[in-house]
């Protein structure tokens, strides 16, 4: 019976610290705040090497307290990307020389946080020889109610699961005390005191609970570990494999903490049921 | 040292399991107590092992009234009785020199102690070659010895043995029954439940033994024998 808990309070811990896992993460798939002001620019491609310097330098000086830093992607550089990507067999089916004709250089710019975003991007706008302007910000405004939802669909399994795992609690240890209430009176009968008569089967849900966490957490750095290792097949998603983090010190401690205070919670109400039943004297 | 003053007991308000009981039990004292199935001698026990509480009436222990004692009173004068189940109730999880040794570990006696105390009994109660046999294993009349050794083991000053020869034949009741006679001669106050009124014939004069013979709940006879 005990093993069946295990199993049941192992895969409520996984699931737990997999949601936190996941809550943790989120901020790779928005970026982080450095994406988040990032502008990226495409320079027309008939630009010259000298004119693409020019237009740097142009970008610098619109605002040099709130331009961060300005980095240029040139053409071949997005190529190498590009070729990562595509198959061994695809060589050779496009020429460098003809897709350096199709894409344009870039320019990636970072700006402060309190960067007043719209004007320095109106601003770049105007330059001459920019073809286009996209601003990160932008893109996050659009999915943020996505992920503001997604988000509470995430509180809310945690929530639900951490009932579902309180819950577990309580039925172990209520079979427990009543598969072990022979014993328990038996103890009392002999001068035992509360205490005394509970700690056994106590200290088997301590256990339980325990070995449960331990199961639970390792099913999560395994997923997270599977996870990471398709990620890291996919360069574009080298960024991910490189921003992901397993559980920090918080989450490990909130699912330990709500244990602990699920099985502090359990003992007390035992500790009155057995003081009640074996030691009645009113 | 345990005295009833007009003791009732009542279940269900209209149910009496014990009517006006009155009696002392005092150390070197056996009392055979005596009745028919469903006289009250179980609720009696109830009461002297603090699991139920009388209806009315007093029940005390060296003057003291046992309703009144708190958690630690009651651990402490459970610590000093020694309790003899008709069903045995021991603890099948364990072997039988562990649960003769349960009511020394409740009492925190150190390892050599136990260790000690318990293969005294086990020998006194011819046992010791059942020592690491589990309860499932041994007859019925082995259970009632561990039973008894068990209910003896911490040298009890109070000791209630509910029919603890209903399952002995009558060489080993009469063995149990000495044992009973040498704890009362040592001090202890013993009661033993009995319907079996053969066997009071068979005690010795060794120390002073009391019949209370009770009956749907009342003490029709309290004598010595």
């Amino acid at each position: 019976m005990k093993i069946i808990y295990i199993i049941f309070m192992s895969l409520c811990v996984g699931i737990l610290s997999s949601v936190l896992l996941v809550k943790q993460n989120t901020s790779i798939i928005f970026g982080d705040a450095s994406d988040l002001y990032t502008v990226n620019i495409s320079v027309d491609k008939s630009q010259s090497p000298e004119k693409i310097e020019s237009i740097l330098q142009e970008i610098k000086n619109i605002d040099k307290s709130q331009i961060k830093k300005v980095t240029l992607i040139s053409s071949q550089e997005l190529i190498a990307d590009v070729e990562k990507v595509l198959p061994n067999y695809s060589s050779g089916l496009f020429e460098k020389e003809e897709l350096e004709q199709i894409l344009n250089p870039a320019v990636e710019v970072q700006l402060s946080a309190e960067a007043n975003s719209a004007s320095i991007i109106e601003k770049m706008k105007m330059i001459t020889g920019i073809n286009q302007v996209v601003f990160s910000g932008d893109w996050v405004e659009k999915f943020k109610s996505i992920f503001t939802a997604a988000n509470h669909i995430l509180d809310t399994i945690f929530i639900l699961f951490f009932i579902i795992l309180s819950f577990l609690i309580t039925v172990l240890i209520r079979n427990l005390l009543i598969s072990t209430k022979e014993s328990i009176s038996l103890q009392a009968l002999m001068g035992a005191t509360p205490q005394q008569s509970f700690f056994k089967p106590f200290s088997q849900i301590m256990i339980a609970t325990f070995i449960s966490y331990i199961i639970g957490m390792a099913m999560t750095f395994l997923i997270g570990a599977v996870i990471r290792q398709k990620i890291s097949e996919n360069t574009d998603l080298g960024f991910i494999h490189d921003r992901m983090s397993f559980l920090n010190q918080t989450s490990l401690s909130l699912i330990a903490v709500g244990l602990i205070f699920n099985l502090v919670i359990s003992y007390g109400l035992s500790f009155m049921y057995i003081r009640k039943e074996f030691y009645k004297n009113d | 040292m345990i005295s009833l003053k007009h003791v009732y007991k009542t279940y269900d308000s209209d149910r009496h399991a014990l009517r006006d009981i009155s009696f002392s039990l005092n150390s070197q004292e056996l009392i055979f107590l005596t009745g028919p199935s469903g006289a009250g001698k179980t609720t009696l026990f109830k009461l002297l092992s603090l699991q139920e509480k009388t209806s009315s009436g007093e029940l005390s222990c060296h003057n003291k009234s046992m309703s009144d004692f708190n958690l630690k009173q009651m651990v402490e004068y459970r610590r000093k009785l020694g309790i003899v189940f008709q069903d045995f109730r021991l603890m099948t999880e364990l072997n039988i020199f562990d649960n003769i040794a349960v009511p020394l570990k409740i009492q925190k006696y150190s390892k050599k102690e136990i260790s000690f105390a318990v293969e005294s009994v086990l020998e006194r109660f011819g046992l010791a070659e059942h020592a690491k046999s589990f309860p499932d294993y041994i007859s019925g009349g082995e259970k009632q010895r561990v039973a008894i050794a068990r209910a003896v083991v911490h040298k009890p000053d109070l000791l209630i043995a509910d029919e603890p020869t209903g399952n002995l034949d009558r060489k080993n009741a009469l063995s149990v029954l000495s044992i009973f006679q040498d704890l009362s001669a040592q001090g202890v106050a013993v009661m033993i439940a009995t319907h079996d009124e053969e066997f009071l014939k068979s005690t010795s004069s060794r120390t002073s033994i009391r019949q209370i013979h009770l009956d749907a709940g009342q003490v029709l006879k309290d004598q010595s024998l």
